[in-house]
């Protein structure tokens, strides 16, 4: 943290030379009277956040782990990073599928929404399924989040969710289910060939209108740029339109199942990244489906689409502006295996990249998750309390409410877009502490001996310490919290329950 | 008292502080020292009052223009588009356009803009966009034109911020100087801003539960700054908004907003620019103009988007620019493409180029269309494709920054280009 300078001389011009008008576009690394005569480095805003954000001292590194690859620090989570040590945690929640979820699996019964097939989806009515069955599923998922042991894959999935972004449909859920979850861990090529084969997916972005007659360039233009080589293959117009060509066909049919419709397509010559399809005849079943397929087997193999994701994943894991090193370690490891997505998350989650890596600021579905597994507040779906809608209503209330980003880009992970909202969160948590209580009645979060095992302050701020940051927490909020239990009346159980909210609306529970 | 004690800040007592005595002591959004880009930064003076509050409204997903400032004039116009056209002036047709000129109408879905365009305060421009790119990604396209230098991607504070950032506040002291109305998070146009924050709907933002307002201070007093700044601007507004009664806000002369996000954003911004808070500027997104398919710019989805933005900045207008304030707000219409001059075989548009916007207030030389046609011709288009952008967004927006921000320093809002004036306003 910079000092303050006390030095100010008088003049408004004075002031502006030493302390700078810019808090945050960019900084000189060292004030001074005279910017000429100042060595001055830009900083971008990327490195102004490992700067600042290197405060939180967190030593160590199986914890770091933890922070990074779940949503959040529980008592379980760290006891089974002590038991099994830094690698095989890592590789336990890499092989999601052999791992034991039942308190997980028990809670989704209780969410049959989640589970629908496909044709009990459609059979729905939208508007029975609006504001109804749209909220219940937002609300497995915020439960899945909270409740399962493959933190890894949720932390996945939430970021495919933003990769492969789709806003508010019907058939989301579809592919919710069958592209992101199917393989969050698994192949990338897979995942991509299942994504253009999503019903939600070609709906969304109106590729299921394209076809010879009417090309519709939205979903081609968004393949390449967002979901696989980013702009920086170096792509032109003339190929983003050539490959609408190819896709043209690619289409669903009124069952929300892929279909391919050869009279849709456009058999005519067009070149696509230097490939040449040579005009053919019209032809049936697949013929020239084999187009866009190989167009994106060369986009997939191509080093653009290794840089641009491992560059995405290493900012979602360790930084926001990851080394060169770092990206290609990466990169290689996408190509070298052809896409295992496993194989790309070993090389960023390293215990160096994680040692380094500067504190990350959540974005609010991370913080509410994470608030819910560190106080134990569970809510009943069911139940319906005033001024308590939903859990998932608190996370959409702070503008990150699941499938509710309009645009294919997905939200923002930046901290500078979310850093202007700070006191919404705090409401967010009282609406947990406080009217939570309410609902869960019984709730052991506030049964104070679990927090205040010897009824003292300073009892109670440990057992905070060693719930909420994993035992962690800085001396500086030790001591404000201290002193905030020190200076308040009221029942233990009322000190508790303040002295949690506070701990949840710190700075430093802000962070992971 | 200490400014930046959140609890003591943002009520009268600020405005009794001198200007010098508050930024001596408001170190906050100040950090760490001079950029080595930013060396002769002039701090704007205009008289407090004198310089205009800025309000940007962003149309997400580049608007057609072609639909918005329709060129009627233009036989190509009709060519290219046999089912998403609007109907011309003088024709018989349901939803037939509005005439701004001989060339160019409105669609009758914006009608709520004819007043404020025939009182001589709203501009309208055409073939307008961004020069220095040709990218035709949303994602790029939005970046590059917030943050004010295309192509560029070590810029990453927005224009607007980079205005608050080197003017003096209005009011010295305001918690508050700008405010974005949307959703959850600081877009790029206002990242890197003193006193921003994100605000969804003023009217209930609030702290809920405080049982000890010292613990929150202390905590935040030494947090990242970005998340400091925020959390006591944050502190500081709700202190101000409890004097302020959202809800029973009467807009002046019967102006009615509509109920949609974009209606009771401007309405709240209202409210606020009559409580003189020290709002600065503001941003608003409106959502719903990447018309892939089934356009419907006469009658259907792009119609609507058109008529709540016209209803909404046709109240505003009603509202601020009749009154006392009418002087000192400058409201700016931008998307960031507009999209093919032909319609796509989905009775919609693609991605483009040149696009259209408004800029509208009492001290802007508006009714008329500003522009440099260039033409609908399959020759005079873009790539055979697209209107030409003739007039770069970033010359708008200087000369509003220099003419009606009271700020000179353009080269650091502007990083790297070197504005033309097109004489827009009125001063």
């Amino acid at each position: 943290m910079p000092e303050r300078s006390q030095s100010l001389t008088s003049t408004r011009r004075a002031f502006l030379r030493t302390a700078g008008l810019a808090g945050t576009g960019a900084v000189a690394l060292s004030a001074s009277a005279s910017p000429a005569a100042a060595q001055t480095r830009r900083l971008s805003y990327a490195q102004l956040t490992e700067r600042l954000g290197q405060r939180v001292e967190w030593a160590d590194v199986d914890l770091r782990l933890v922070r990074r690859i779940t949503l959040g620090l529980t008592d379980a989570e760290v006891a089974r990073v002590k038991a099994l040590g830094f690698t095989a945690y890592l590789e336990e929640q890499l092989d999601a599928a052999s791992m034991a979820d039942d308190v997980c699996d028990t809670r989704m019964a209780f969410y049959p929404e989640f589970a629908l097939s496909r044709e009990a989806l459609r059979a729905i009515p939208q508007d029975s399924f609006n504001g109804t069955y749209d909220q219940l599923i937002k609300r497995a998922i915020v439960e899945r989040a909270v409740l399962s042991r493959r933190q890894l894959k949720e932390r996945m999935t939430e970021f495919w969710s933003d990769h492969f972004n789709i806003s508010n449909r019907q058939d989301r859920l579809l592919d919710y289910r069958e592209v992101l979850q199917a393989h969050a861990l698994g192949n990338f090529r897979d995942m991509v060939a299942a994504s253009m084969r999503s019903c939600s997916m070609l709906s969304y972005l109106d590729q299921v209108w394209s076809n010879k007659w009417g090309v519709n360039e939205n979903y081609a233009r968004e393949l390449l740029e967002l979901h696989t080589c980013s702009p920086a293959l170096g792509y032109s117009q003339a190929d983003v339109h050539a490959f609408a060509r190819a896709l043209t066909g690619w289409t669903v049919d009124d069952q929300w199942r892929f279909q391919y419709r050869a009279d849709w397509h456009d058999f005519g010559q067009k070149t696509v990244l230097g490939l040449t399809f040579p005009a053919r005849a019209e032809g049936t079943g697949s013929a020239g489906m084999d187009e866009a397929t190989q167009i994106i087997d060369l986009v997939l193999s191509h080093p653009a689409t290794a840089r641009f994701l491992a560059t995405k994943l290493l900012r979602w894991f360790i930084r926001p502006d990851p080394t060169e090193k770092q990206i290609s370690s990466v990169a290689t490891a996408y190509l070298t295996t052809r896409g295992d997505i496993k194989a790309m998350l070993r090389a960023i989650l390293t215990p160096y990249n994680l040692t380094t890596a500067p504190a990350k600021l959540k974005r609010p579905f991370h913080l509410q998750v994470s608030a819910l597994r560190a106080s134990g507040v569970r809510i009943d779906p069911f139940r319906a309390v005033p001024g308590w809608e939903s859990i998932h209503g608190n996370i959409a209330g702070l503008g990150h409410g699941v499938f509710e980003w309009q645009t294919p880009d997905g939200y923002p992970d930046r901290p500078e877009f979310w850093a202007g909202n700070m006191m919404p969160r705090w409401n967010a948590m009282s609406q947990m502490i406080v009217n939570g209580q309410n609902v869960a009645g019984q709730n052991p979060v506030w049964n104070a001996s679990a927090w205040s095992t010897d009824g003292t302050p300073s009892g109670m701020v440990a057992e905070i310490n060693r719930k909420i940051f994993g035992g962690e927490m800085t001396s500086a909020l030790r001591d404000q919290l201290l002193g905030s239990i020190q200076r308040a009346s009221g029942t233990t159980a009322n000190k508790v329950q303040n002295a949690v909210y506070h701990a949840l609306c710190s700075p430093e529970f802000q962070f992971y | 008292m200490r400014p930046s004690d959140p609890h003591t800040h943002g009520c009268d007592e600020f405005r009794t502080l001198s200007r010098r005595s508050f930024m001596r002591q408001s170190l906050p959004f100040a950090a760490l020292g001079l950029p080595s880009w930013f060396p002769h930064v002039e701090l704007a003076t205009a008289e407090n009052g004198a310089r205009d509050v800025l309000v940007t409204i962003f149309l997400r997903g580049g608007a057609d223009g072609l639909s918005m400032v329709a060129p009627f004039g233009d036989a190509s116009y009709y060519d290219g588009r046999p089912t998403i056209a609007i109907p011309r002036p003088d024709s018989r047709a349901q939803g037939r356009g509005l005439a701004l000129d001989d060339f160019f109408m409105l669609p009758a879905a914006l009608q709520a803009l004819v007043p404020a365009y025939r009182a001589g305060n709203l501009l309208a421009l055409q073939a307008v966009g961004q020069m220095a790119t040709k990218t035709r990604s949303h994602f790029e396209a939005e970046r590059y034109l917030e943050v004010g230098k295309p192509e560029d991607l070590s810029v990453d504070s927005g224009w607007v911020a980079r205005h608050l950032q080197t003017s003096a506040p209005l009011l010295p002291g305001a918690p508050l100087r700008g405010i974005a109305l949307a959703g959850g998070g600081i877009r790029y146009t206002l990242v890197g801003a003193p006193n921003t924050l994100a605000i969804p709907s003023p009217d209930n933002f609030r702290v809920n539960y405080l049982p000890d307002a010292t613990i929150i201070d202390q905590m935040y007093a030494t947090a990242w700054s970005p998340v400091r700044d925020s959390a006591r601007a944050a502190l500081a507004t709700a202190e101000l908004f409890k004097r302020l009664a959202f809800s029973t806000y009467k807009p002046d002369n019967g102006a009615v907003y509509p109920t949609t996000d974009l209606g009771r954003g401007l309405r709240s911004i209202a409210a606020l620019l009559k409580a003189e808070v020290g709002l600065e500027a503001a941003l608003l997104d409106a959502w719903g103009w990447d018309t892939h398919a089934n356009q419907e710019p006469v009658e259907g989805a792009m119609a609507q988007s058109m008529k709540d933005l016209g209803d909404s900045v046709g109240a505003f207008w009603t509202d601020i620019m009749q009154g006392p304030l009418r002087k000192q707000v400058t409201v700016i219409v931008m998307s960031e493409f507009g999209r093919n001059a032909r319609e796509n075989g989905t009775r919609g548009t693609d991605h483009g180029r040149g696009g259209a916007g408004f800029v509208l207030g009492a001290g802007i030389r508006g009714g008329r269309v500003l522009t440099q046609w260039p033409g609908l011709a399959r020759e005079q288009l873009e790539d055979g494709q697209d209107v030409r952008v003739t007039i770069d967004y970033r010359d708008i927006f200087a000369e509003l920054v220099k003419r009606r921000l009271g700020n000179p320093n353009l080269s650091t809002i502007f990083p790297d280009y070197t504005p033309r004036e097109y004489g827009i306003t009125l001063v």
